[in-house]
């Protein structure tokens, strides 16, 4: 066996210890900095309703020359108070920092008690934590070892030093989701020269904000200092299915636009969409970092591209993108390792085909790759993979708006937006968290921003048929096709599942019929595996069979009993005052043959049809002959977004439905029958 | 730090490790037949053909920990186990890590060690002191369902281990595992395996005890509803140095002794706030044939008076007498602590005890551990008489006890100040009487109209363990609160439950009781056809009812555990319209046996009809014909339960208006109008036919 140089480690911990003790010496006595500036008295804690008051909180950024980069000087400081035991749970005392890109970090705190006792921790008493998990990064966390009580008054600040002030942005969200801010302003100061360009959003669009000006004079020298404050924020209301915080919260972000070196040359950083995109082409192609050039295009990955081409026979353009496309999703597992400049570039397509995993944007780089083996054009893109809200684009930042990175094709026919991460969306098609999102392709010269387009319900249809009859402790079955959204959903399921619980999935897919699949019978899946094209996933097997006492007498049944599905209330008693999130549009027809041979109808519910502008409904029970009672319900939902002012009417609409959706069928046995089998 | 220094480290650590002859053939993970694993094991991710862990100790010096794991992956999922984390503590040297890909089409494609990822943390343990830490990550490349990883480390830990605990189960089945465990014959031990009866192989090699656990064909390890703990079905074990002073399992009380005897965290301050008996309150109690009683008593009425009881807590999370007393409201072990401290003060004999709540997981007597213990209590002798006093129970009075707790072993805490461990422990059979069944009472008063509509007031009241727990969630509830549980409470009884409002909510510890009263409405209730309106019986909330689902699985593996008794009433009285008539026959029944009974009535008076309910379930260990009985128990009741009354309206004298021949509606008419098609008389067993 071989053995491992088992001194290393103590060394290197010693190493290690040796320099963070260095770094942290001087930490003893922390300087409270803007907040001994301004002392507070507990009589002046406000009357609130709130677990959590934030009285303070001040984002300062300084940039500045270092080491002949910018780099911005970020100090946050924050008093809280713990109204109550709920508000003293809710306050985490941690600082996330960016081990890689982030310098001369400092964390205080310091807490006062409500008899006014109180307890200081700087960064030597605090535990530095590498924080992994989905995805393993730089992220770090200094944790304050304090539990909050409640009364307390909690104040933080936290220092660092920003590298490569030049690509990102910085910003700060106003107000907070659960607490009530009080006190709340970001500034920026920059020294002479150098200019910013500020943006304001709020409910994905951009605001008219004023800032105040000052000229100060810092430790550089002369700066100046544009501020944005706000007062007296309550926390937010909860409105159920609506977009979350950042869609709610004010935010205001600054960028650099130009900064002057040692020598007094001005550089020029243009805030425009064109500008992000070549520089992201550029980051890519760059062979001087630790990544180097990501584009390369070696011989095994032209030998890959023609054989997996060769292999499927596509002759055109199109087909050869589709099982270039597919051979990616299916080869590349998913795994997010993100160390260093990982955040934004990606491993070379080399070193992906040969490791055999990457995250978004490594899928996305090596299949461009593949794809320029074979003569085909491509970019990778950012995108903001969305919960139903598309996030609008902001300032042309790295890390100011893309959390995702999908791919444009450029055939002969037009462009087509791919995502590869996905592991069973065919070409042509997108998931729904990426439907109708901004998106800017990273090419040279630099692309506009682009969107991507809103999947109708001729692409997500889903059509569940079922056959069972009256009396529990009796089997029937079920036919279900799908498509799009549908389809990708139900294959990802598969894969994810053994064969043997395939069952499960069809379950999922038979809830708006209020049946379950039986998992003691086998489950005949057509197309189960993603195919690089579209096509209809068909699914039929036997229904499990609904146990209990059989019905000895009369029987009714609501609409409700064989449709489960429905639509999303929001069922708010106040104002609503955001949009609602319909997710995706989409066509589901669910149907149930209902054999009632033994029983006759007694009476029938009428049918109930509605249009309205955001869906239209159908239901319709109606006797097929002596032995079916034939259940249907059409549901097509034309918008994915009910917007705040409509969502009263849209209530009043789906309340209809799911009243109709009350009305029962009542069955008398037949005489010749007698009782249950 | 960067990435490129931690390969640099990673490449100086591993210096030498380009080659390796870890894979000694003891599993042939290429020729595993994948076909047939996969046909053996139908519902697994994936299956561990082997899996090794070899211990060996020597308490004081050093541990050497060995494992070895060979698994193939079935499905997409299982691909997320192709990472492998390995965390170091300070004193933990990694002296080998060898690992290897099998590819779909049976290619070994070997770990490159550059590729290893290291992370380095800094902590404070449970004392303050800092420590390292450090992450070892190891991503293995090119994993494919069809495929799988073979991989193997040694860490050892400077120092020793005093005990360790660990299951064998896992996410996948296994097929092999062999466990091998040394340890230095000069310090006494114990060693126990749970959940399998396998035979452990003992033998004595020079200065060590050899162990060696061989066990096929385990099963993954799965959760499955009714089931509170994995102790209870997967296979685990648990070493523990046995230093001859104290018996094994007493090192289980180490840190609970730490934190209540040693109080190391201060939590019983000599200043600040306590809780104390007044002049008049130890004068009144003097005068009393039993002063001690009369104290404790006082206390435990103080106790509730200034520490209201709140949900579950955390023994980390423990505060100060003088926080919880501030803060008014304490969790269970809060409360004992506050009364600890005043007991104390008063100069009462109290001691600790820890306990097992009754099938919360399993636990071994003789070799205890302190992460077995989930319930803290007290033990007060007062005027010679000994009770065991729960101060987390609110609603208990002096000898009762809540049921989960009652005559189960508790390990009494005892102040030894003659040796380094300064605790011992003692077992005690707690003896007192149990607090009444919980139980969920719920009326409806149900007034229908013509038009079908139901017009509901609901009652609700817990009682007992219920009613704490309840007080508990809705003290802090404002006028919002109020509002969103009435309205959850109105939905569990119809999803059409409209206009609802919070009437009523109350609680009171002694008796513990929680009453809440709420209204709504329910369109569409009863449908109108003509002269009759045709509406169900009732339509009770079932919330609390055990799932038939669970009760009558087919594969399910292990026992059902009702951790509690519980019981449920229901009473749904219905008034007709004015003049309206119905025939119903009037019919009892009931049903079930010791686990789960059931009674129900329908019943008839004047213009009203009375449906009741009733269910009972009593905790216990269920195996699967104790179950099945239960499953058919639930199917009689409900069958019981589904009444349709066809309620005849007495004649109009005008008709309102001709029915309607579309059944469209509009979107802008009000949502709890009914339509006007469901008033339109639909002629019987005609209407729909094509």
């Amino acid at each position: 066996m071989v053995q491992l140089h088992k001194r290393a480690l103590p060394v290197r911990i010693g190493w290690m210890w040796a320099v963070f003790s260095v770094v942290t010496a001087g930490c003893a006595t922390p300087h409270f900095g803007r907040l001994d500036d301004t002392p507070w008295t507990r009589d002046q804690l406000p009357k609130s309703k709130a677990n959590v008051v934030v009285l303070d909180e001040h984002r300062e950024v300084h940039l500045r020359l270092h080491n002949g980069r910018p780099v911005a000087d970020v100090v946050d400081v924050r008093r809280t108070w713990a109204r109550n035991q709920a508000g003293a749970d809710d306050i985490g005392l941690v600082a996330p920092y960016d081990g890689t890109f982030d310098d001369n970090i400092d964390y205080a705190v310091r807490v006062t008690s409500k008899s006014g006792d109180e307890r200081v921790v700087s960064r030597g008493d605090m535990p530095d934590l590498a924080y992994n998990g989905s995805v393993i990064s730089d992220a770090r966390y200094l944790v304050a070892p304090v539990k909050v009580q409640p009364g307390d008054v909690v104040e933080e600040v936290v220092r660092k030093t920003s590298r490569k002030a030049d690509v990102f942005a910085q910003s700060l969200v106003f107000g907070n989701s659960s607490a009530e801010v009080l006190r709340t302003s970001f500034k920026v100061c920059t020294p002479k020269g150098w200019t910013i360009k500020v943006l304001a959003m709020q409910h994905n669009a951009p605001m008219e904000w004023t800032p105040s000006t000052s000229s100060e004079t810092s430790s550089t020298g002369p700066v100046v200092c544009q501020t944005f404050a706000r007062n007296d924020m309550k926390p937010l209301r909860s409105e159920r299915g609506g977009p979350g915080w950042h869609f709610r919260l004010p935010r205001v972000s600054a960028m650099l636009t130009t900064w002057v070196d040692k020598r007094g040359k001005a550089h020029t950083i243009d805030p425009t969409p064109e500008r992000m995109s070549a520089s992201m082409a550029k980051l890519y192609r760059d062979p001087n970092d630790e990544y180097g050039d990501v584009t390369v295009l070696t011989r095994q990955l032209k030998y890959r591209a023609r054989k997996v081409v060769s292999a499927a026979g596509a002759k055109t353009q199109r087909d050869k993108a589709a099982v270039l496309y597919a051979y990616v999703q299916q080869s590349v597992e998913y795994c997010a390792i993100e160390l260093g400049m990982g955040g934004w570039k990606p491993y070379a397509a080399k070193d992906v085909q040969e490791k055999g995993y990457g995250d978004c944007k490594d899928k996305a780089n090596y299949l461009a790759a593949l794809l320029r083996a074979e003569g085909i054009r491509s970019s990778s893109a950012g995108i903001y993979s969305h919960d139903g809200m598309p996030r609008r684009f902001g300032l042309p930042a790295v890390a100011a708006n893309f959390n995702h990175a999908i791919l444009v094709v450029h055939l002969d026919e037009g462009d087509v937006f791919i995502d590869p991460t996905t592991r069973s969306v065919p070409f042509g098609q997108l998931p729904i968290n990426d439907e109708g999102a901004d998106v800017l392709p990273f090419s040279t010269p630099g692309s506009p921003l682009q969107q991507t387009k809103v999947q109708g319900p001729d692409v997500h249809r889903s059509k569940t048929e079922a056959w069972w009859k009256v009396q529990p402790n009796t089997k029937g079955h079920f036919v279900v096709e799908l498509d799009g959204h549908f389809a990708s959903r139900a294959r990802t399921s598969l894969l994810y599942s053994p064969k043997a619980s395939w069952h499960q999935v069809a379950t999922r897919m038979l809830s708006g019929v209020s049946r379950d699949c039986d998992e003691h019978a086998e489950v005949a899946v057509e197309n189960a595996d993603p195919t690089p094209l579209p096509t209809t996933l068909r699914m039929q097997g036997a229904l499990k069979p609904r146990r209990g006492r059989p019905h000895e007498d009369g029987v009714a049944f609501r609409y409700s009993s064989f449709l489960n599905r429905s639509l999303p209330l929001a069922d708010d008693d106040k104002e609503r005052t955001l949009p609602l999130l319909m997710h995706h549009l989409r066509r589901e027809e669910d149907i149930v043959h209902l054999d009632i041979d033994g029983w006759r109808v007694r009476r029938l519910p009428p049918p109930f049809s509605s249009s309205t502008p955001w869906f239209d409904v159908e239901l319709k029970m109606t006797q097929v002959n002596d032995d079916e009672v034939e259940v249907r319900r059409v549901l097509t939902v034309k918008k994915n977004v009910v917007q705040a002012d409509e969502v009263e009417a849209y209530r009043n609409a789906v309340r209809k439905l799911r009243l109709a959706l009350g009305r029962r069928v009542h069955l008398r046995q037949t005489s010749t029958t007698g009782g249950a089998p | 730090m960067t990435r490129l220094a931690l390969l640099l480290w990673t490449a100086t650590v591993f210096a030498g490790c380009a080659t390796t002859s870890q894979w000694d053939g003891n599993v042939d993970l290429r020729n595993a037949g994948l076909e047939s694993l996969s046909k053996r094991f139908p519902d697994a991710h994936g299956v561990v053909l082997l899996r090794e862990d070899r211990y060996e100790n020597r308490p004081g010096q050093s541990m050497q920990q060995t494992h070895h794991e060979a698994l193939r992956f079935f499905t997409e999922r299982s691909l997320s186990y192709g990472r492998v984390v390995i965390h170091l503590d300070e004193n933990d040297k990694l002296v080998n890590f060898a690992a290897r890909t099998l590819t779909r089409d049976g290619r070994y494609i070997p770990y490159d060690l550059d590729q290893l990822i290291v992370q380095h943390s800094t902590t404070v343990d449970n004392d303050g002191d800092s420590k390292n830490i450090t992450t070892v990550i190891a991503k293995f490349p090119r994993l494919q369902t069809g495929g799988g990883i073979e991989y193997t480390y040694t860490i050892d830990h400077d120092g020793g281990w005093w005990g360790f605990t660990r299951t064998v189960s896992g996410p996948f089945p296994i097929l092999r595992y062999k466990l091998d465990l040394l340890t230095s014959t000069k310090r006494g031990h114990l060693f126990r395996v749970y959940n399998n009866d396998a035979p452990l192989q003992a033998s004595r090699e020079g200065f060590m005890h050899h162990y060696t656990l061989r066990l096929k064909d385990l099963p993954a390890s799965e959760d499955e509803s009714y089931s509170p703990d994995t102790s209870l079905r997967d296979v685990w074990f648990r070493y523990r140095i046995n230093d001859q002073k104290t018996q094994a399992w007493a090192n289980a009380l180490w840190w609970p002794g730490k934190l209540l005897i040693d109080d190391k965290r201060n939590l019983r301050s000599l200043f600040g706030p306590r809780l104390k008996l007044s002049d008049g309150e130890t004068q009144a109690c003097r005068q009393t044939s039993m002063p001690e009683t009369c104290r404790l008593q006082t206390l435990l009425k103080g106790l509730n008076a200034h520490v209201a009881p709140t949900t579950a807590g955390r023994w980390w999370k423990l505060r100060p007498v003088a926080a919880i007393l501030k803060s008014k409201r304490g969790t269970g072990i809060e409360r004992n602590l506050v009364l600890y401290d005043a007991l104390r003060k008063e100069g009462i004999a109290v001691k600790w005890v820890l306990a097992t709540r009754r099938l919360s997981q399993a636990v071994d007597y003789d070799f205890a551990s302190s992460d077995w213990f989930n319930y803290a209590l007290l033990e007060v002798k007062a005027d010679q008489q000994t009770h065991y006093v729960d101060g987390g129970c609110a609603h208990c009075s002096l000898g009762e006890l809540p049921h989960a707790l009652v005559n189960q072993r508790g390990a009494r805490m005892t102040e030894r100040v003659a040796t380094q461990f300064r605790v011992a422990g003692k077992w005690v059979k707690l003896r007192g009487k149990a607090t009444p069944v919980p139980q969920m009472r719920d009326t409806y008063d149900v007034v229908l109209d013509e038009h079908g509509v139901a017009t509901v007031e609901m009652k609700r009241i817990y009682t007992s363990d219920l009613a704490q727990r309840r007080a508990a969630k809705v003290r802090d509830d404002d006028a919002d609160g109020r509002k969103r549980r009435a309205r959850s409470m109105a939905r569990g009884v119809s999803s059409d439950a409209v206009d609802v409002k919070s009437l009523h909510q109350a609680c009171t510890l002694r008796p513990a009781r929680c009453e809440t009263r709420i209204s709504f409405r329910v369109p569409g209730y009863g449908e109108r056809h003509g002269d009759e309106l045709v509406a169900p019986a009732h339509e009770f909330a079932e919330h609390r009812t055990p799932s038939t689902g669970a009760l009558d699985d087919d594969d399910r593996v292990g026992d059902l555990f009702f951790t509690r008794s519980e019981a449920q009433q229901q009473l749904w009285r219905l008034h007709l319209p004015a003049g309206a008539t119905v025939d119903v026959d009037v019919k009892s029944k009931s049903g079930g046996d010791d686990n789960l009974r059931y009674s129900c009535s329908l019943d008839k008076d004047h213009d009203a009809i009375e449906v009741q309910n009733r269910l009972l379930r009593r905790a216990g260990r269920y195996g699967t014909a104790e179950r099945k009985a239960m499953a058919q128990t639930l199917y009689d009741y409900r069958a019981c339960l589904r009444d349709l009354l066809t309620v005849k309206l007495p004649p109009k004298k005008a008709p309102a208006h001709t029915p309607a021949a579309s059944s469209s509606t509009s979107s802008t008419s009000s949502p709890n109008a009914v339509p006007a098609v469901w008033a339109d008389d639909a002629p019987e067993a005609t209407t729909g036919r094509p």
